[in-house]
């Protein structure tokens, strides 16, 4: 296992490279001047403007400039975004918002989507699966900016049981509500997932086994069918972690909550090349890493995988 | 094999499972279906029972019904199900939850697919202990105790020993001075979780110690649940049983994963044992050797065995009295001998006819007496003109070696899958390659086939060396050898009509025109026997035989020289078996094929090959004339293998029944 672990950490570093390439290209070929843009409607006076192109090497060739911030990337250095905060301490004031945003997320739509799944499964054909089937198609149909601002308008304005936006104010009690509106797509993906397996586990002949061997249904669902169906389950909440440490636009947008995502978000509007690059290539290294521990985590549900 | 006399007390006894007029539908979307119609049957206490039926026979499902482990769809409709006095039908989920385990126990049919790959198998035994309350040694008591009433066993006897009690009797032999050799003896003989202490007295006693009583009685005092699951390992004939239960089912082999399924299945010594198949996805000789253990096992424990079985000489062979299945209706039943000596319905007596282990065994005895086989064979049509004595298939010093990855870089192993075979196919004339799973015979097949290029050696074909061959050559050489496989279902591609799949050769080879073809496609269906309108649908449409027939008409329209077999008809019930067969004879004697037959079953060889190869580990270990392998082997394996061909053992003639 820790050669395979080593094996995925050396993988990362061509991935690391092409994905610093891919994206600083990308937003070195976008059409906008981004220091023209830093003096707004009356414009910098040319030497300053001067001065920030090379304080920035923007008046480089492009493979200098990418040179240039690799270096930066190695010594430690995210750069600076042209406001001139680092872009360092920029994540570390956004990450932690994302981190528990996610997490909330995660453990809402895996509870819930597992909890109702199992008991659609087994219940397979009643009322409560249909009523279930239809929710979740509703859910994964409905946009989430839709959801979002439903919720919005109805638990914040209407009800008021939570305040309608976050801001500066990240708690619990500020996030439950994005974290639901965030956590209903994969809720329904989770839900039809651990339906379809828990369905097709009830009727696999180990289970059959154990019924035979004088088990209680309840442990011949808990014991049997319940581990086996979580497999490929897990593997979808592996990458939804990793999706949802990358912050959520969309969700963070709208209830203005001051994550990765919002952080991204602004960096693009402003054409700042550093803050977008740094911020995306640590977003694509947490994706790898967290898969690579679920993927880990993968051996103790099922022993039959070997790492080689 | 139990004698007549344990049958006839049996029969006075009251009956332990009584099934009358069971009746069991599922709902399809055709609405209805009875699988199971009216069934009689009936179990005594020690009688071994088995019911015989080809698939879709109902008699699974009427195994099914009695533990009430019926899929949702079906439903018991009608009839009675008495066990030990008490009506099931009807009866409480709990009364059934009761039951399950305890008093009845199951066998499943496969074992790859009934272990729970999740869990560690001494988990999944454990787990049976536990739910029919036999787990600690105290719950155990209660019911021994009540055991010493009934039985004149001394109290304590039984009583299993635990982890501890073995190493203090093998430190207390070392201490009594009982030489090294003896120890190791007792060491071996006794079985954590299972020598009870009566056992253990003896074994200490034949190792040389004074005391043997006194000393078994003071360390064997009881099993923990783990010990016990080592003990039920060991008693179903696992070795390293300790070791074992802390493994995942995927570790095991076949069968291997079978005898942890017995061990469960007994785990709380039901007084009836259901197998279900138990043994049909096995090698023969893993075959014989869990049956015979699991005859052995459940006569010294007493427990009636009903085996739900296809095969009619396994049943025969196994049990005192068949059940034979048709159709969800029970249409013969009697002691095995006299059923299988005299058999009354027509479907019995044509299953009697065709079974293969059967047939095998009438030859055998044929040949004891001396007298010519041609009638019992369906091969051997002698189409002289086309023995021309030479070989069409020479394969010299066949080597293929497969590289099998490791857990880290530079740890990978080499896994010679075919080791250095050589053998000839006469043309016009039928060889088989008979072997167990992983024996090799598939690879070597593939590489006859052209299909997987050879590490080492040559496959000639009519004196020219296909693995050199490219391109165009290679094309060209295809269209003279051809395969059918085992899986019926899986090889024919369902998204294709009947036509298409016979026609596609004869397009893919620029044969003719559409015209031309389609005569081709209907001359085809009409050699295997098919109807022409067959053409226009799909296979989920048709049963395995017929799927298999049309196998062979895809792999005949190139007219091929030689057809391999590869397993082609392992797949398919007793009789539809039979008509392959000699489709397959009609056809090389039409058309003088020559056959390589690749199969695991030994008692098909007999009916159908004139020459045998055995291997075994990649290696042909013997090789020659069927008679003479079967007739007179000279290896070890070989004999083996024979003797492990179900009904070996019983004493049928060479005469056929009257059909």
């Amino acid at each position: 296992m820790a050669w395979y672990a080593a094996r995925r950490l050396l993988q990362m570093i061509p991935v690391f490279i092409g994905a610093t390439l891919l994206i600083y290209a990308m937003v070195f070929l976008l059409p906008a001047d981004p220091i023209a843009a830093l003096g707004g409607d009356r414009g910098l006076p040319p030497a300053v403007a001067d001065q920030l192109r090379a304080q920035y090497h923007l008046n480089q060739p492009f493979i200098v400039q990418y040179g240039f911030y690799l270096k930066g990337l190695l010594t430690g250095n995210l750069g600076t975004s042209f406001t001139q905060r680092p872009v360092a301490d920029m994540l570390a004031q956004a990450f932690p918002t994302t981190l528990k945003l996610a997490s909330m997320t995660l453990v809402i739509e895996a509870v819930a989507g597992i909890g109702v799944g199992l008991w659609a499964g087994i219940r397979k054909g009643g009322i409560f699966d249909a009523t279930f089937l239809v929710i979740s198609l509703i859910l994964i149909a409905v946009p989430i900016f839709v959801i979002g601002f439903a919720g919005q308008v109805l638990f914040g304005v209407k009800l008021g049981w939570v305040p309608p936006t976050v801001g500066a104010n990240v708690n619990f009690k500020t996030l439950l509500l994005p974290a639901f509106v965030l956590a209903t797509a994969s809720f329904a993906y989770i839900l039809r997932l651990t339906r379809t397996t828990v369905v097709e586990n009830r009727n696999a002949d180990h289970v059959r086994t154990a019924t035979a061997k004088g088990l209680k249904p309840g442990r011949v669902i808990s014991v049997h069918v319940l581990r086996n169906s979580l497999i490929p389950v897990v593997t979808y909440l592996g990458t939804d972690v990793g999706a949802l440490l990358g912050g959520a636009v969309v969700t963070e947008g709208i209830f203005n909550i001051p994550g990765v995502g919002n952080l991204l978000f602004t960096a693009i509007k402003r054409h700042e090349a550093p803050t977008i690059v740094s911020v995306t290539v640590f977003l694509v290294m947490v994706y790898l890493i967290s898969n690579l521990i679920v993927d880990l985590l993968y051996a103790v549900l099922d022993p039959r995988i070997r790492y080689a | 094999m139990t004698t007549n006399t344990t049958e006839n007390t049996v029969s006075t006894a009251a009956p332990l499972l009584e099934v009358k007029d069971l009746e069991v539908a599922f709902k399809t979307q055709q609405g209805e279906v009875k699988a199971v119609r009216g069934v009689d049957l009936t179990v005594y206490p020690g009688q071994s029972v088995a019911i015989v039926g080809e698939s879709g026979s109902g008699k699974s499902t009427t195994a099914h019904a009695v533990i009430n482990l019926l899929p949702g769809t079906g439903k018991i409709t009608g009839g009675s199900i008495k066990f030990d006095g008490r009506e099931l039908v009807g009866a409480g989920a709990k009364d059934i939850i009761d039951l399950r385990g305890k008093e009845i126990g199951l066998v499943p049919q496969d074992p790859m697919s009934n272990l729970n790959p999740v869990w560690r198998i001494g988990f999944q035994i454990k787990e049976a202990l536990t739910a029919n309350g036999v787990d600690t040694k105290q719950r155990r008591q209660k019911l021994t105790d009540a055991l010493v009433e009934i039985e004149t066993t001394p109290s304590g006897d039984d009583l299993y020993l635990g982890h501890e009690g073995k190493k203090a009797l093998i430190t207390a032999l070392g201490n009594a001075g009982v030489d090294e050799a003896a120890v190791a003896a007792a060491d071996k003989a006794l079985q954590v979780g299972s020598t009870t202490r009566a056992q253990a007295a003896g074994i200490l006693e034949s190792a040389g110690l004074k005391d043997a009583e006194a000393v078994a009685a003071e360390h064997v005092t009881g099993a923990s649940a783990t010990d016990r699951v080592a003990g039920l390992l060991a008693e179903a004939g696992l070795g390293d049983a300790e070791r074992r239960a802390r493994q995942y089912p995927h570790e095991f082999s076949g069968g291997m994963r079978q005898r942890a399924l017995i061990a469960m299945g007994l785990a709380a010594r039901p007084k009836l044992l259901i197998a279900d198949e138990p043994t049909s996805a096995l090698d023969v000789t893993v075959q014989k050797k869990i049956l015979d253990h699991l005859e052995g096992l459940t006569s010294e424990l007493g427990t009636a065995v009903l085996f739900i079985t296809h095969d009619l000489g396994l049943a025969a062979e196994r049990a005192e009295h068949l059940v034979v299945m048709y159709k969800g209706k029970v249409v013969e039943s009697g002691p095995s001998r006299q059923i299988l000596k005299a058999p009354q319905h027509p479907y019995t007596q044509r299953l009697v006819a065709a079974a293969p282990s059967l047939t095998s065994r009438r030859i055998q005895s044929a040949h004891a007496a001396g007298i010519e086989t041609d009638e019992l064979l369906a091969s051997h049509a002698d189409s002289g003109a086309q023995k021309r004595g030479d070989n069409v298939v020479e394969v010299k010093n066949l080597t293929k070696v497969f590289r099998i990855r490791g857990s880290r870089p530079g740890t990978g192993t080499d896994f010679t899958a075919v080791d250095d075979i050589s053998f000839g196919l006469p043309r016009g004339t039928t060889l088989a390659l008979v072997g167990e799973s992983g024996s090799g015979k598939s690879t070597a097949a593939n590489m006859v086939l052209g299909l997987l290029q050879p590490t080492a050696g040559v496959v000639e074909f009519d004196g020219q060396d296909i693995t050199k061959l490219r391109g165009r050559k290679a094309f060209q050489f295809r269209r003279r050898i051809q395969p059918v496989f085992q899986n019926p279902y899986g090889s024919l591609d369902p998204m294709f009509s009947i036509y298409r799949t016979v026609e596609e050769p004869l397009r893919i080879h620029r044969v003719g025109d559409a015209k031309a073809r389609e005569k081709r496609v209907r001359e085809l269906l009409d050699m295997v026997a098919l109807p022409a309108s067959m053409m226009r649908r799909f296979p989920n449409e048709l049963s395995g035989g017929q799927r298999q027939r049309i196998a062979i008409a895809r792999a005949l329209a190139l007219n091929p020289e030689v057809i391999v077999l590869d397993e082609a008809v392992s797949a398919l019930d007793v009789l539809v078996q039979a008509q392959v067969l000699t489709l397959l004879n009609d056809l090389q004697a039409e058309l003088g094929l020559s056959y390589l037959f690749i199969t695991h079953d030994l008692a098909v060889v007999r009916q159908i090959a004139d020459k045998v190869c055995v291997m075994q580990n990649g290696k042909i270990v013997e090789q020659g004339p069927t008679d003479q392998i079967f007739d007179t082997p000279s290896q070890d394996y070989t004999r083996e293998l024979l003797a492990a061909i179900p009904g070996a053992s019983l004493e049928i003639g060479p005469e056929v029944p009257a059909v």
